[in-house]
């Protein structure tokens, strides 16, 4: 590259740069020349004054205000109410300025403040208070908690109603709200006057199962409809019975214990499903237990009957709230006797004529147990068996029982036989 | 030889190649094990963490209806400020976010309204509410709906129009809220502003005599350790080194001290408990050795925007019920030179913030003055009304000194006043040309000590010592601001007295 070339280069390069702080001073002077248009508005100075407005206002009625000898096109009226702020800007007519009130305001009750400002300086300000507007319709919100209840008189549920306006303002304090339930025959009303927002009323639990139905009305206006749900309280004591197809102890059939109809203390029927514990104690203090559930309050449980003779005292439960009256249930024997058979050098030993109440073989299961005692009555071994045809067969084999004296011990349905026996 | 080249040029391209591919399926394939975070599923409330916390004092429970469970009434207040945070957030945005959550359908929507109308216009408020005074009014029986008064809450607002503002105010104002349990939050359903009850809150400065002995007689200096200036409390603080350091202020003939607590080495609106122990320790040495200490607050802090209003009120709330009591607390000093950050800040922004937190400290802490470290003496007019001592700092000439302390006292009228920094580098080296030396600096003190001892006027200098390091964030980076800042000491780095010293104390 030349010489001359360069410097033309150069020459060009910064003649372009010219252009560009040309540029540069041109836009420098427009942003100085803006700025010194808005310096000039700032030098007016205006003294607005309000003009007469309403102090209280009803929601949804159009709100003017409206300020004379308001100059400044930069004046901006804040707007603060329940839920936030907003700035309005100004029409202008003759020498007032008249801020209309845009309807998301006008329309939420509750205290607003408004404040006229020009290049951020308070020039005016004041408040005005918007009222809730019952005339456009009344709107309930209602709320009835807790929904079940017992019928005992401590318990209630609570009705809480919240009427709004049109504009979903809550009323003013001191509205009157009917609350009005239903419970069988007997409807009734009540009068709540509003306070904080809300009215609200308990409506105790009748001594009654049942539906109580609740709705509200104001200014005219119906609620939907609440339901509570009254359940029986906690059962009171009761009593029980049992039904048998014998009285004997077969272990074979069974026993059947049902309650009456358990109830509440106002004589309410206690909710189906209440559990009832059934304990059966027999003479040995041996307990047995069984569960049943109520179905139009009575609840029933199943027992099989004992093998040996015996008595049984039986109780029942609701836990925690209510037991029945104890009853007793006497057992007979079912089984009479037996016969031990020995056989094969008494290594094989057979019970046999295992007969029932009438003679008949007892039915296959019933528990049957050797005791084994050596010659100085020393435990040996105890060997279970159960029943089959009213017979059953223990074996003694050599591998494990030395031949020797031994005494035995037989026990079937309670009914115990000693013997000795030689092994050989 | 050119062939082997070529050959493991083409290996290792081979190698990189597959190696690329390699990576490419790897990424892929854990790109399409990646799920969506299983979070997701629940509606959990947007992640709020602890940025707005204003004072909330709850008037005994008195309300009709079932009475209140304290775990009930916490978690009502947290989804009620957060109900105010989010309408604030929404306010300074107009963006809907998290306004759902803490509102019902039907409040919503009147929101709503107000936001996009501000939206179209342009219009946006940056609020923050610092105190907030509920009543429980009642609460339902199946706890699902509960009402309240929120008595004279303080509003901070400031309204914008295009970016501009057009109004800055500070508001009481009442509420009735009415709320209800959705989806386990507690939403507002009704919000009416109502009359506030006649009660107002004032700034009452302390009266004169309750400090003035003690104002009056102090000399002193601002401190920080030799080797961690700007830097006392955390993992260097010392207090061996502070015990000793705080005798030799004592032997030397001071009888007070002003020193710093860092607002985000405090851990903000969460305090450290370890670095407050530090500073009560700090405070328990200055007794010991017979000192009196300003605390200054917020050292570093430079946001005064009104989103952050009420963590400082917090910070601030706990290290002045931490150290009201203490023997040793002469003054609490708000803000090192916060006119400073006028031009940054906005002036109106500092004020306020200032104003509000001399109020709120007012408000736990009803014996100590409170004061305010002005930079320069024609700073120190602002708030005059509300401090209760006027500090000023003053690095200028000493022969203007007394001209500009006299026109300010005059503004000042009978409140207490504090030369609470001045002093002078004696550091000689390449940056001003070898021309500073101690000498240089025993005369300005000659010459400031004739117009304080004249004027009576209780005064704190710059500093013990010379530092060896000054953070960036004291003067900046620029390597011959540091220098002289490093040798405001009137003992130099060898533990020797400067010459200035017998200026100071005679």
């Amino acid at each position: 590259m030349s010489l001359l070339k360069l410097k033309r280069t150069v020459i060009s390069e910064i003649q372009d740069n010219l252009k560009n702080y040309g540029y540069i001073l041109v836009l420098f002077v427009l942003i100085v020349g803006c700025k010194k248009e808005m310096d000039s508005s700032q030098i007016i100075t205006s003294n607005p004054t309000v003009l007469p407005f309403k102090k209280l206002n009803v929601a949804g009625d159009p709100i003017q205000l409206k300020f004379k000898d308001a100059t400044n096109e930069l004046a901006a009226l804040i707007i603060e109410n329940s839920l936030g702020t907003t700035v309005l800007k100004a029409t202008k007519e003759e020498n007032m300025f008249i801020f209309d009130i845009p309807k998301h305001i006008t329309q939420k009750a509750g205290l607003c403040h408004w404040t006229l400002t020009e290049n951020a300086q308070i020039k005016a300000k004041g408040s005005f208070n918007i009222l809730p507007n019952p005339n456009n319709g009344t709107y309930i919100e209602s709320y009835l908690g807790p929904r079940s209840i017992t019928a005992v008189p401590s318990d209630f549920s609570m009705h809480v109603i919240a009427p709004t306006d049109a504009y979903d303002n809550p009323l003013s304090d001191g509205t009157k709200i009917t609350s009005t339930y239903q419970f069988k025959n007997n409807i009734s009303s009540n009068s709540v006057t509003m306070k904080n927002l809300m009215g609200w009323k308990n409506i105790y639990a009748p001594q009654q199962a049942g539906r109580i139905l609740v709705t509200a009305n104001c200014n005219g206006s119906n609620s939907k409809e609440l339901t509570s749900i009254v359940y029986p309280g906690n059962a009171v004591d009761f009593n029980i019975t049992y039904a048998r197809n014998h009285d004997y102890a077969d272990g074979n059939q069974t026993i059947t214990f049902s309650s009456d109809i358990i109830k509440d203390v106002y004589s309410n029927i206690v909710s189906d499903g209440t559990l009832v514990n059934f304990v059966a104690t027999n003479t040995k203090n041996i307990r047995l237990t069984a569960s049943g559930t109520t179905l139009n309050g009575i609840a029933k449980a199943r027992f099989i009957h004992p093998y040996e003779a015996t008595e049984w005292k039986v109780k029942a439960y609701v836990t925690g709230a209510a037991q029945s009256k104890p009853i007793s249930v006497p057992f007979k024997a079912a089984i009479k006797g037996y016969q031990i058979t020995l056989a094969n050098d008494h290594r094989l030993i057979a019970i046999e004529n295992i007969q029932s109440f009438m003679d008949q073989i007892v039915p296959d299961g019933v528990p049957i147990s050797l005791t084994i005692y050596d010659q100085q009555g020393e435990f040996v071994a105890l060997l279970k068996e159960t029943s089959r045809l009213g017979e059953a067969t223990f074996e003694l084999p050599i591998e494990f029982y030395d031949a020797g004296k031994y005494t035995i011990e037989t026990v079937v349905a309670g009914i115990s036989k000693k013997q000795d026996i030689v092994l050989k | 030889m050119n062939r082997n080249l070529y050959r493991a040029f083409l290996l290792l391209t081979f190698l990189v190649l597959n190696g690329l591919i390699l990576y490419g399926l790897s990424a892929l394939w854990s790109y399409l094990n990646t799920g969506a975070d299983r979070a997701t599923m629940l509606h959990l409330p947007a992640q709020l963490t602890a940025n707005y916390i204003p004072k909330v004092i709850w008037s005994p429970l008195k309300n009709e209806g079932r009475s209140m469970e304290q775990q009930t009434l916490q978690e009502l207040e947290r989804d009620y400020i957060k109900a105010w945070y989010v309408r604030n957030n929404a306010l300074e945005t107009n963006n809907h976010y998290g306004v759902q959550d803490y509102y019902t359908d039907s409040a919503r929507v009147k929101i709503f309204d107000i936001l996009d109308f501000n939206k179209e216009n342009n219009t946006y408020i940056k609020t923050t509410t610092v105190e907030h005074h509920p009543t429980l009014e009642f609460y339902s029986a199946d706890g699902k709906l509960a009402v309240l008064t929120d008595k004279n809450i303080q509003i901070h607002k400031e309204v914008f129009v295009d970016d501009i503002a057009v109004l800055k105010k500070a508001s009481e104002s009442t509420f009735k809220v009415m709320l209800l349990l959705e989806d386990g939050f507690w939403r507002i359903r009704h919000m009416v502003e109502i009359e506030n009850e006649d009660h107002e809150n004032k700034v009452e400065s302390l009266p004169l005599q309750a400090f003035k002995t003690d104002i009056a007689n102090s000399k002193g200096l601002n401190y920080y350790p030799k080797d961690n200036p700007w830097n006392m409390f955390g993992k260097r603080f010392n207090d061996t080194i502070i015990d000793n350091d705080f005798k030799k202020i004592n032997s030397i003939g001071l009888n007070t001290i002003r020193i710093f607590v860092p607002y985000e080495t405090f851990e903000k609106a969460v305090i450290d408990e370890e670095k407050l122990g530090q500073l009560k320790q700090t405070m328990d040495l200055a007794a010991k050795n017979g000192l009196k200490v300003t605390v200054t607050l917020f050292d570093f802090y430079g946001d005064y925007s009104l989103s952050d209003w009420t963590l400082t009120h917090r910070h601030a709330e706990k290290i002045v019920n931490a150290l009201k009591d203490h023997e040793a607390l002469l003054a609490w000093d708000i803000k090192n030179e916060p006119d400073l950050d006028f031009e940054s800040r906005g002036k109106e922004n500092v004020l306020s913030w200032l104003h509000q937190m001399i109020f709120e400290i007012r408000k736990w802490d009803t014996k100590n003055p409170i004061t305010i470290g002005w930079s320069s003496p024609e700073a120190a007019i602002e708030l005059l009304k509300e401090v209760d001592i006027v500090s000023f700092h003053y690095y200028r000439k000493p022969d203007d000194f007394k001209e500009a302390y006299t026109t300010l006292k005059n503004t000042v009228g009978t409140k207490p006043m504090v030369l609470q920094e001045y002093g002078y580098s004696s550091y000689s080296g390449l940056w001003n040309g070898y021309l500073g030396s101690a000498q240089d600096q025993a005369d300005y003190y000659k010459e400031m000590q004739t117009v304080i001892e004249e004027e009576n006027l209780p005064f704190l200098l710059w500093t013990l010592y010379d530092f060896e390091e000054v953070p960036n964030a004291v003067v900046g980076r620029l390597p011959w601001r540091k220098s002289q800042q490093k040798h405001f000491g009137i003992i130099d780095s060898h533990g020797e007295l400067k010459p200035a010293y017998h200026h100071i104390i005679k």
